[in-house]
């Protein structure tokens, strides 16, 4: 039995894992609120509605744990894969914070609130938003009033102002800030016209003023008078918030990979060719998780699917890219989820004792890997030398496809070309060779004549 | 007319804000719930303004002749 490094500030109860199963230990200081939202029945309406995760009760005992003796034990489904804010799209990030708001207003008609508002109380399967902290639903006390506003504003509706209105992808901030974009942080970036708005007035601007004003608070003074927020008036301003939010749209503006599909140098014959190695490799392997790294919008992802995987993440580095991702599997329903990923630099475990949200490596899973027309920007456009690179991409899974374009393919071409050639190693046969020390080739071949090699491996 | 409504409140807000030192001895929870209180009763008048908006369009809506808009030569 292992604690969830990640769930340990609520003291109300914690993730256990045990046996490939995922548990939540519900403990006497939560118990009561929990007993109240399974008894109303807001729990199973939810999950009924595919907002929040299912949860089972099973018998107390059945795994033990270092923590109080609880109160109630739950058996959640595993999800395919974790993922943090830092690595969500605009749409995914979007779709969490409606996801918030809409469950918040839901529970509010039924007497019921959230004790926070962090978006790593949100998941995704494929491209749809699940809640899954099931002891932040707590009956509404107006003493509280919306405590997870500020959590609200920093974790969702911050990074989504940064980007949409000034065109600022807030992911490497939020990775280094894991609690999100403070108002006061914030506010100063936002333009006249940005602030011209009830709620950047009242979630952005209004918070960041009561910042600044508290810093100059001395200390010992009268305690306040307690104060209350009767539930229609937080019931408005989240139904305020949420078309606000429903509004922000991504920014416009062509993206490195926009015309990829169109002007990529492979034609026809040899695209119906990497597909049918594709399927026909994930066809025998019937993988559980596929990572698709360099997924662009998603051809191969979609492909992969189509053969036999059950499920997909798809990392890229373009945010255009994977906003079209996002936009096509959100609409086919399909289980893939496209995630920002820079693979030169990918997300690290950080947090409380560094452990708190885990790094990529840790999280893997993934039994199979497609890594296609990537290979040349880790070892040509970032200087990875070739071994490291086969290195870490055969790290990623113990079976997949990779692709190696060769010197002379136009792509590596257009990379050399505003730069001097120092990488004499890059070569198939070196790349033949990384491969065959890692594990073993079982098919590889050379998409059309004069075409790309392409290899499908197992790690040995 | 949105962001006339929306001007207003900025004005009436900022109003709010020119006080705020006045409340300097509140903690930062009071005045969030202070501040939220605000901003849920403006949402509240908004809410209404906009649904009694719906309400009217849709008794025009009602009231035109059925088949109006599919008139084709």
């Amino acid at each position: 039995m292992k604690i969830d490094p990640g769930s340990f500030r609520d003291p109300s109860g914690r993730i256990l894992r045990s046996g490939g199963r995922i548990f939540r230990a519900v403990y006497p200081h939560g118990a009561k609120f929990y007993g109240a939202a399974r008894d109303s029945g807001v729990l199973a309406h939810a999950v009924e509605r595919g907002r929040l995760l299912p949860l089972e009760e099973i018998e107390v005992g059945t795994i033990t744990d270092s923590g109080p003796a609880p109160a109630y034990l739950l058996e959640h489904p595993c999800l395919d894969f974790v993922s943090y804010p830092y690595e969500w799209t605009f749409s995914a990030l979007k779709a969490a914070a409606l996801l918030q708001l809409d469950f918040h207003i839901e529970l509010l008609a039924d007497g019921f609130s959230l004790s926070d508002a962090t978006a790593y109380n949100v998941q995704f399967i494929g491209t749809r938003p699940v809640f899954i902290d099931h002891l932040s639903v707590v009956p509404y006390d107006p003493a509280a009033g919306w405590a997870g506003q500020r959590q609200f504003a920093m974790q969702y509706l911050g990074p989504l102002l940064l980007w949409s209105k000034r065109g600022i992808a807030p992911n490497g901030w939020f990775r280094g800030s894991l609690e999100g974009i403070a108002p006061e942080e914030l506010a100063p970036l936002l333009r006249w016209r940005d602030k011209l708005s009830f709620n950047v007035l009242a979630h952005i601007l209004g918070p960041a003023a009561v910042h600044r004003s508290q810093l100059k608070r001395k200390i010992g003074e009268a305690p306040p008078a307690p104060r209350q927020l009767p539930k229609a008036r937080l019931e408005a301003m989240l139904k305020s918030l949420r078309s606000f939010v429903a509004g922000l749209a991504y920014p416009g503006g062509k993206t490195v990979w926009d015309d990829y599909a169109d002007c990529n140098s492979y034609d026809s014959e040899r695209r119906i060719a990497k597909h049918a190695f594709v399927a026909r490799h994930v066809e025998a392997i019937a993988p559980r998780l596929l990572f698709d790294v360099g997924c662009n919008s998603g051809d191969f992802s979609q492909a992969a699917l189509a053969a036999g995987a059950k499920s997909v993440v798809g990392f890229d580095f373009d945010f255009g890219a994977l906003e079209r991702a996002f936009s096509r599997f959100s609409a086919s329903n399909a289980r893939v989820l496209p995630l920002w990923l820079d693979a030169t630099n990918p997300s690290p475990s950080q947090g409380w004792a560094g452990r708190e949200r885990l790094g990529l490596a840790e999280r893997s899973g993934a039994d199979m890997l497609l890594a296609l027309a990537l290979i040349h920007h880790l070892a040509i456009a970032k200087n990875v030398p070739l071994d490291m690179a086969v290195d870490w991409l055969m790290s990623l899974a113990p079976s997949g496809i990779i692709e190696f374009p060769s010197k002379g393919d136009p792509m590596v071409q257009e990379l050399l070309r505003a730069r001097p050639d120092i990488f004499p190693d890059y070569s198939e046969e070196a790349f033949l060779a990384h491969v065959a020390e890692r594990g073993a080739i079982v098919e590889q071949t050379w998409l059309g004549e004069g075409g790309r090699l392409i290899v499908a491996y197992r790690r040995g | 007319m949105k962001r006339l409504k929306e001007f207003l409140f900025v004005t009436a807000f900022t109003a709010v804000f020119v006080d705020a030192p006045a409340h300097a001895y509140l903690d930062s929870g009071t005045i969030s719930l202070v501040l939220q209180g605000v901003a849920g009763a403006f949402a509240s008048v908004l809410l209404f303004g906009r649904s009694y908006l719906e309400r009217v369009k849709s008794f025009f809506r009602r009231s035109k002749p059925a088949g109006s808009n599919d008139a084709q030569p």
